[in-house]
């Protein structure tokens, strides 16, 4: 019975999705809303757990009614965007699309049979994020008592709420707190990820080096490990990556909906966890440093985002909450400075096991130097400074943190890269496909091409 | 894919063998026995809470760990094992733990 509540939620969540798709200019008739269904998952997910996270800054439970309210709003409202237009034409897939999907089907049912059996047993995962879920299907709202109180400092009160929010729904639809089940969740963030990520790479790269990807990442024994543990590190990770390979399909064909869904995606990583916030300027940097002439629509994409982000910044700072594990002010530190090449020479390790990755980062790097070499400078430019910068950045955490460096460095090593990782992986098939353009105006103009078939599809 | 695919199946099969033996109890008690916390003061104290319930805990510092004491960590398990008890720096009910 709490499976089938769970599992019914997530379908409403879905249908939340495939309303929000109009809205965000992915689907203009119902023909492209079947096409590109894939990405109306994760975009609930991330929708709901934007919009369940400030409402319980104001007092309101997002439970059954709220979801079933926003579900009939969205698809409503979706179904109203998109009336008279085109209808769906119904195409058999060909056999190899489907033996791909079954074999990752048929992998990820395998994993669910270890995801409904998980105790929940790590301390950030029972410390942090299922205890203010917890709080938040309990008490209906980000009550100060727990989110604001000094007995609760160790659970990183500054870290923004869409996980614990998602968690507090499954809680509310299970009836219970499901310690166990919710693990499924997890899987369900993986499920919504693969999909989006296939849904927004499709047509731009062959389906057969598409599959191959997504695959590997499913694969990666860090993804099925790491999301097991019920931490953030890794929701926050699937999250950024469908977002910076819908900012990378913007780069290369201009369509405003790429940019709309980039922009939906990193304000959920933004409000997924603080770390976001460094990964999302990364990206947004890549984005300027590729695409300068088109600094309006980033710039329009920054304010939403920042937008989004207020609230709980607003939460933050009216409840005095300050990060328990670094200071930025700590930047400068004569003494500390040393850690930064030890953190950045450690994180790249970590990145390159194949233990935890797979290939998936040295398939990377090979990929991005044919890109640059074959005169793709738009793309790799944003793929590398988006990795890069990520990259330096995390390392930069461990020179300002409180704790001593190579405790707190031994401990977060293998997650905190997740994000990077992923986002690498998931712009290996448009680094890897090759394109005619070979700088910004090029690109361009192939993207307005691009966008104008996108309109008449 | 490949790489993948031989580590990390055996790792789910050894998962699913290891996990879904587990009793109610110890999965409710999972994240303490990592801890090597007795649950059984818990359980007592548990029994004199409801939602809302605000009480303090009364444990020693104990041993300093990699990032916090022993006794920070008593602390975060019992607001996370008592919720929706509210933990409080002073309540008329106590939660007292000592180490063995």
């Amino acid at each position: 019975m709490r499976v089938a509540g769970l599992l019914g939620a997530n379908a409403l969540i879905f249908v939340v999705g495939l309303g929000l798709l109009p809205w965000l200019g992915v689907a203009r008739s119902w023909r492209q809303l079947v096409a590109r269904c894939g990405l109306a998952y994760l975009c609930g997910l991330v929708a709901v757990g934007i919009l369940a996270a400030h409402l319980a800054l104001v007092h309101v439970s997002f439970g059954w009614p709220a979801l079933a309210l926003v579900t009939s709003l969205s698809a409503v409202s979706g179904v109203w965007h998109l009336r008279g237009s085109e209808r769906p034409v119904w195409t058999r897939a060909r056999w190899p699309v489907l033996a791909a999907a079954g074999a990752l089907t048929a992998l990820l049912v395998e994993f669910a049979r270890a995801f409904a059996v998980a105790p929940l047993d790590r301390y950030d995962a029972w410390a942090i994020w299922a205890l203010k879920g917890h709080a938040l299907y309990a008490f209906g709202w980000a009550d100060a008592a727990v989110f604001a109180g000094s007995e609760y400092r160790f659970a990183n009160l500054d870290y923004p709420l869409l996980l614990p929010s998602i968690e507090a729904l499954d809680f509310h639809a299970m009836g219970a707190f499901d310690t166990r089940l919710l693990h499924l969740q997890f899987l369900l963030l993986l499920v919504a990820a693969l999909a989006a990520l296939g849904t927004v790479l499709a047509g731009q790269v062959r389906p057969l080096l598409l599959w191959a990807v997504l695959g590997a990442i499913a694969l990666a024994p860090a993804v099925f490990d790491q999301l097991l543990t019920a931490y953030a590190d890794l929701p926050l990770a699937l999250v950024f990556a469908v977002g910076v390979a819908a900012a990378a399909r913007w780069l290369l064909t201009d369509e405003r909906w790429a940019l709309a869904l980039a922009t939906l995606c990193f304000a959920g990583a933004l409000l997924t966890k603080n770390e976001g916030t460094l990964f999302v300027a990364a990206a947004f940097l890549g984005l300027f440093a590729a695409a300068y002439s088109r600094w309006r629509a980033l710039a329009v994409a920054i304010a939403v985002d920042v937008a989004l982000l207020l609230p709980w910044k607003l939460y933050v700072r009216a409840h005095h909450l300050s990060d328990i594990n670094y200071d930025l002010g700590d930047s400068l530190h004569p003494h500390k400075l040393g850690v930064g090449p030890i953190a950045f020479r450690t994180l790249g390790e970590q990145m390159l096991d194949p233990r935890q990755w797979s290939l998936l980062a040295p398939i990377f790097l090979v990929v991005l130097a044919i890109a640059a070499l074959r005169g793709e400078r738009a793309l790799a430019l944003f793929a590398g400074v988006t990795i890069l910068l990520s990259w330096l950045g995390l390392s930069w955490i461990y020179v300002i943190s409180h704790f001593e460096y190579s405790t707190y460095l031994g401990s977060t090593k293998r997650r905190v890269v997740a994000s990077v990782v992923l986002a690498a992986a998931a712009l290996i098939p448009l680094l890897a496909a090759g394109r005619r353009g070979s700088d910004e105006g090029e690109l361009l103009v192939a993207g307005q091409t691009g966008h104008t078939h996108a309109h008449e599809a | 894919m490949v790489v993948g695919a031989a580590e990390v199946l055996p790792r789910v099969e050894r998962g699913i063998t290891r996990d879904s033996r587990l009793t109610a109890a110890q999965r409710r008690h999972a994240a303490g026995d990592r801890l090597h916390l007795d649950p059984r003061p818990f359980d007592a104290f548990l029994v004199r809470l409801g939602p809302r319930t605000r009480y303090a805990v009364n444990v020693p510092p104990g041993a300093r760990g990699p990032f916090i004491t022993r006794g920070a960590v008593v602390r975060a398990y019992a607001a996370f094992y008592f919720l929706p008890a509210i933990q409080a720096r002073h309540a008329p009910r106590v939660f007292h733990y000592r180490f063995p």
